[in-house]
């Protein structure tokens, strides 16, 4: 057989890895920037207690987790009873509520129960803006220096505690 | 009915003040138009931030136009953007090792095309 005329069959398949690759790569999930960066500074006023602030240099010397979520974010109520079992292990969860009333946001947080170590408001997305946040919800691993570890876009699931934050977590404590 | 010289010449100083008010902002919408067309939502991504609806993309015009009128320049704007966002948001992606293939891939196809091309028509001509 006239090996010339494997050509285009050659080339299909080369196509067709390219083709494979890409599908199976998130186009929603964009890499941010900030990671390895410091975590951007602000100072927000808690979710209940307007005339208390936070910063994230309140949480220096901690790893911590900066949830950002929403009561109008359905995707939310998906991923929100693992942060009870992410608390539960001593790794603090800040709770940042973006775009948000603060009634309503404090409603969702009394009837799902609240697992944050602290929560706070940004009811602009100011502060979400700094952050590079384009999709509630989203999730930062911040370790003890204020340094951006991690990102994920999207709800938390089990599979991404486990394989990925739990373990970063426990290399950068050690 | 009398005008005197002075009551006319702050009548030409309002006229000449709103129509450079007006050439401004129209200078600055412009800038603006041009700039957002350039410019990827994250959200809608394939909508340009000039043409989507997404919450966000209202707020990064907002935070754009606030920017153009501090006096920031369009590199300014967007060290602002790639900053957060990631050169995802900008349309047109830099020059880097991981976008190599990207900008260069064109170039080595038309090269390999021509090569392919010459060895063909030198064979083909032979015969």
């Amino acid at each position: 057989m006239n090996i010339r005329l494997l050509w285009p069959l050659g080339l299909f398949l080369i196509l067709l890895v390219f083709l494979v690759i890409g599908l199976q790569r998130d186009p929603r999930e964009i890499p941010s920037p900030l990671i390895g960066k410091e975590a951007p500074v602000f100072q927000l006023s808690r979710l209940s207690e307007t005339s208390q602030f936070f910063a994230p240099k309140d949480m220096l010397g901690k790893v911590w987790l900066l949830n950002v979520w929403a009561s109008w974010c359905t995707a939310c109520r998906a991923e929100h009873s693992l942060w009870f079992q992410v608390s539960k292990q001593g790794i603090p969860v800040v709770g940042l509520n973006y775009k948000d009333e603060q009634e309503q946001g404090l409603f969702w947080l009394r009837q799902w129960g609240d697992p944050y170590f602290v929560s706070i408001r940004d009811p602009e997305g100011v502060v979400g803006m700094e952050y590079g946040v384009y999709g509630v919800p989203e999730t930062f691993v911040v370790d003890q220096l204020g340094i951006i570890r991690y990102k994920h876009i999207g709800p938390m699931t089990q599979a991404v505690l486990n394989n990925m934050i739990f373990p970063l977590i426990e290399k950068l404590k050690s | 009915m009398k005008i005197n010289i002075s009551q006319l010449v702050q009548l030409l100083v309002m006229v000449c003040i709103s129509f450079s008010a007006v050439s401004e902002n129209s200078m600055y919408e412009a800038r603006i138009q041009v700039l957002l067309e350039d410019l990827r939502c994250p959200v809608c991504q394939n909508e340009s931030l000039a043409s989507s609806h997404a919450p966000l993309a209202y707020d990064l015009r907002k935070t754009i136009q606030a920017q153009i009128e501090q006096g920031k320049n369009d590199q300014q704007i967007l060290d602002f953007l790639i900053s957060r966002y990631g050169d995802f948001i900008y349309y047109q992606p830099p020059f880097k090792s991981t976008t190599f293939l990207l900008w260069m891939g064109p170039f080595v196809l038309l090269i390999a095309g021509g090569v392919g091309l010459f060895f063909y028509l030198k064979r083909k001509g032979k015969t």
